[in-house]
């Protein structure tokens, strides 16, 4: 019912704009009217999966549909309106339309709607753990207060998931005569995601654990964006300020954990240091926050002559986590404190042709970023209130980074032009809980050249070198060694082994008194640092441009390479490739036909260390 | 352990103007798309020995490392992408057009690892008639 509603609606507008568009275009000779209607139909089938062959087509569920298109465009004196618009369905419309009256007022909006058709992931591959043909991570063992407990079940099998995804976005400006130059405007925009998704949850051993339910998405996110700008002759001048809100109305997802236990006594009724498990009941997962967003930009571009300019502007914006107050109840894992990240960012560039063959830019910035730290309340290994543990999470966001930045362009012959330029990035980082340095360099040096070989041909070369004094690399993440595990080169435990709470060494030692402590067994005893970011990369691009003198014929060829490696104070090396190659060819055999061939070839490899322990708790 | 994606895209393009009234886009792209997780070991973990976690028991080995490295790959990916369009647009006068089109996708889903089998195939007729003012 409501679809043919919709499609009323649209038929009545369609008209109304065509008789608009008739009637204009008799008042006045001088008035330029030009109009259109589209009416058909769509024809539509599927088979097996729809989720990636028609992932963003809404139309695959139905046969039959009517389709419906207008455009309108009215020039007449000082007004301009033009509208343009596609109905397929109602989860596929388009529309888009603007206005202008006199140059002093001037409007523009569109509005989109389509359907995302989202995957489902079965669970059946988690084998990190197992061979066994899909036994995933079922546990072994039962609980006697959850006999029936299925730990890697998906409660959703066979839903099709998807999100309505629909946005309007306007903007307006208002140009004063009596303030030539300047301008006043707002945008506004507002997006709706409406469906259902999978969402997963995972407990303390969650490489293995995890379970997934079907998830209600009902989110908006609104933006509004007043500006001023003003051109003044040689100085520009911009000020703008946005209010971003996103909005969650999801009904929750709730997940009821695994039963936790002592690692090794299934009878202990204690939490075996797990935060919370079955005996909490249901509990909220998988909630994405509401948040604020406060922006204010400046932007000032001074042009000092006609080959010189300064450019600088400054950005500030406090976020907020505005699901604080709702979520800071220990079990559902919330902080008790407030959480915003507050932005700010200077910028200043400095551009000039020191005559007609060389140029000069020379920038700079700097920003900082300040995040609230996260403060918890943990449960304790008894599960007794009394046990209660705070724990403050400082940000790994918090920092200030500092670029500066060089680039010249030579034009060394009418054919060919140089370019080279040298970027200083420094990153100092508030906090380091995990990271093995806290403040990094990164310095990067490129050339690139751009010559016009002659006979249509024109080749452009460019290389790129990055080197991270010291990439992002987690401190002792992975490997104990046999001593701290206990166990000989065969995996088997032998005795000989640290005593993970003194430190002591020992031999003949008993197995579980090792074992008992997770906290210095399993993780302090953890020797090498792990990082997947290159230390030193370099980047290669070339591309050619071929037009064949007397020849219809369009070549366009391409090559990018990256090569990244890293062995800083680790014990493995890491090592990423990747290459973007391909060749265009357009070929117009005649007036009438136009011809385009391509191919692309794609290529990702990184080697690292994988690292999984695992455990039977 | 190495972790290697690649895709390869063949693409193709047509325009012809066949007669006045009557012209012809055409458009074909195929893709291959493949990406796994190789050479994965895990060296050595002291659970896998003896007691509660050997085949003899109800535990049946599950943490064997003799389980766990008759991985050969992991997250093994492979698509095969086949996307058509067709569009024809007849102008019947001067002020009424009448355009068809056809869209076809068809993914080709060789290894069904994490979503499960996604073969699927979409396929629209499109018809409508266009009046200029």
């Amino acid at each position: 019912m409501k679809k043919h509603c919709i499609h009323g609606i649209t038929l009545v507008g369609i008209a109304f704009l065509a008789l608009s568009g008739s009637a204009l275009a008799e008042e006045d000779a001088a008035t330029k009217v030009e109009a259109s209607v589209t009416a058909g139909f769509t024809l539509n089938d599927t088979n097996d999966r729809t989720s990636r062959a028609a992932e963003y087509q809404s139309l695959g569920d139905e046969d039959i549909l009517p389709a419906f298109g207008a455009s309108l465009f009215f020039e007449g004196g000082n007004t301009e309106f033009s509208f343009d618009g596609m109905y397929l369905d109602d989860q596929d419309m388009q529309f888009e339309g603007e206005a202008d009256f006199s140059r002093i007022f001037g409007i523009e909006a569109e509005y989109q709607k389509f359907y995302h058709r989202l995957g489902q992931d079965e669970l059946l591959n988690i084998r990190a753990t197992s061979a066994a043909p899909g036994q995933g991570a079922q546990l072994w063992h039962s609980y006697d207060y959850a006999p029936t407990w299925d730990v890697n079940s998906d409660t959703a099998p066979d839903k099709e998931f998807g999100i309505n995804w629909s946005q309007w976005e306007a903007k307006g400006v208002i140009r004063l005569p009596s303030l030539p130059g300047v301008q006043f405007g707002l945008a506004a925009r507002e997006q709706f995601r409406q469906g259902h998704e999978q969402s997963m949850a995972m407990t303390k051993c969650g490489s293995c654990h995890i379970v997934s339910h079907e998830k209600d998405v009902d989110e908006k996110t609104l933006d509004f964006k007043p500006f001023v700008k003003a051109d003044l002759g040689q100085l520009s001048l911009e000020y703008n300020f946005l209010y971003r809100q996103f909005i969650n109305d999801s009904d929750k997802t709730y997940h009821r954990y695994d039963p936790a236990t002592h690692p090794f006594d299934p009878t202990s009724s204690k939490y075996g240091s797990v935060n919370y498990d079955y005996r909490d009941g249901d509990l909220e997962i998988d909630r994405i926050p509401e948040t604020e967003k406060f922006v204010h930009t400046v932007k000032a571009k001074y042009d000092i002559n006609q080959s010189q300019n300064v450019f600088a502007s400054f950005v500030n914006s406090t976020t907020t986590n505005t699901s604080v107050d709702e979520l800071n109840r220990v079990a559902d894992g919330g902080s008790n404190s407030e959480l915003d990240v507050d932005y700010n960012a200077g910028m200043l560039n400095w551009s000039a042709w020191l005559n007609k063959e060389l140029k000069f830019n020379i920038s700079g910035r700097y920003q900082n970023i300040d995040a609230d730290d996260a403060t918890y309340t943990l449960k304790g290994k008894t599960g007794s209130p009394a046990d209660d543990i705070t724990y403050t999470r400082k940000s790994d966001e918090s920092r200030d980074v500092l670029k500066l930045k060089a680039d010249v362009m030579y034009r060394a012959l009418s054919d060919l032009t140089l370019r080279g330029g040298y970027e200083f990035e420094s990153i100092n980082r508030d906090n380091v809980d995990f990271l093995l340095e806290k403040d990094t360099n990164i310095h990067r040096i490129k050339a690139k050249a751009r010559w016009r070989a002659g006979r249509g041909l024109t080749l452009n070369a460019g290389y790129k070198f990055t080197y991270d004094t010291d990439p992002y690399t987690i401190e002792d993440a992975a490997y104990p060694t046999h001593v701290d595990l206990g166990v000989n080169d065969q995996g088997f435990w032998d005795g000989f082994i640290n005593d993970p709470v003194t430190g002591r060494y020992i031999v003949e030692a008993p197995r579980f008194q090792a074992k008992n402590t997770y906290s210095k067994y399993v993780y302090g005893t953890r020797t090498e640092n792990m990082s997947a970011d290159p230390e030193f990369e370099h980047q290669l691009n070339l591309k050619a441009n071929w037009i064949p003198a007397g020849s219809n014929m369009f070549v366009d060829g391409y090559f990018r390479y990256t090569y990244g490696t890293n062995d800083q104070d680790l014990s493995y090396d890491y090592e990423n490739q990747l290459m973007d190659t391909g060749l265009d060819v357009t070929f117009n055999p005649a007036e009438t036909l136009s011809l385009t061939f391509g191919y692309n070839y794609f290529n990702r490899q990184t080697d690292s260390e994988f690292y999984i322990p695992y455990y039977h708790g | 352990m190495s972790y290697d994606d690649s895709v390869h895209t063949l693409m193709a393009t047509a325009n012809w103007q066949a007669m006045d009234k009557l012209s012809f886009n055409f458009g074909i792209a195929f893709s291959m798309a493949q990406s796994e997780m190789e050479d994965i070991y895990f060296a050595s973990d002291p659970h896998t020995a003896g007691d509660r976690l050997d085949a003899a028991t109800p535990w049946k080995g599950t943490y064997d490392l003799a389980n766990t490295n008759d991985m050969e790959s992991y997250s093994k990916l492979e698509y095969n992408t086949l996307d058509l369009n067709l569009e024809a647009l007849y102008s019947i006068s001067d002020n009424i057009d009448l355009t068809v089109k056809y869209l076809l996708t068809n993914v080709d889903d060789q290894e069904n690892y994490v979503y499960g089998d996604e073969s699927g195939l979409y396929h629209s007729l499109r018809t409508w008639v266009t009046f200029r003012f």
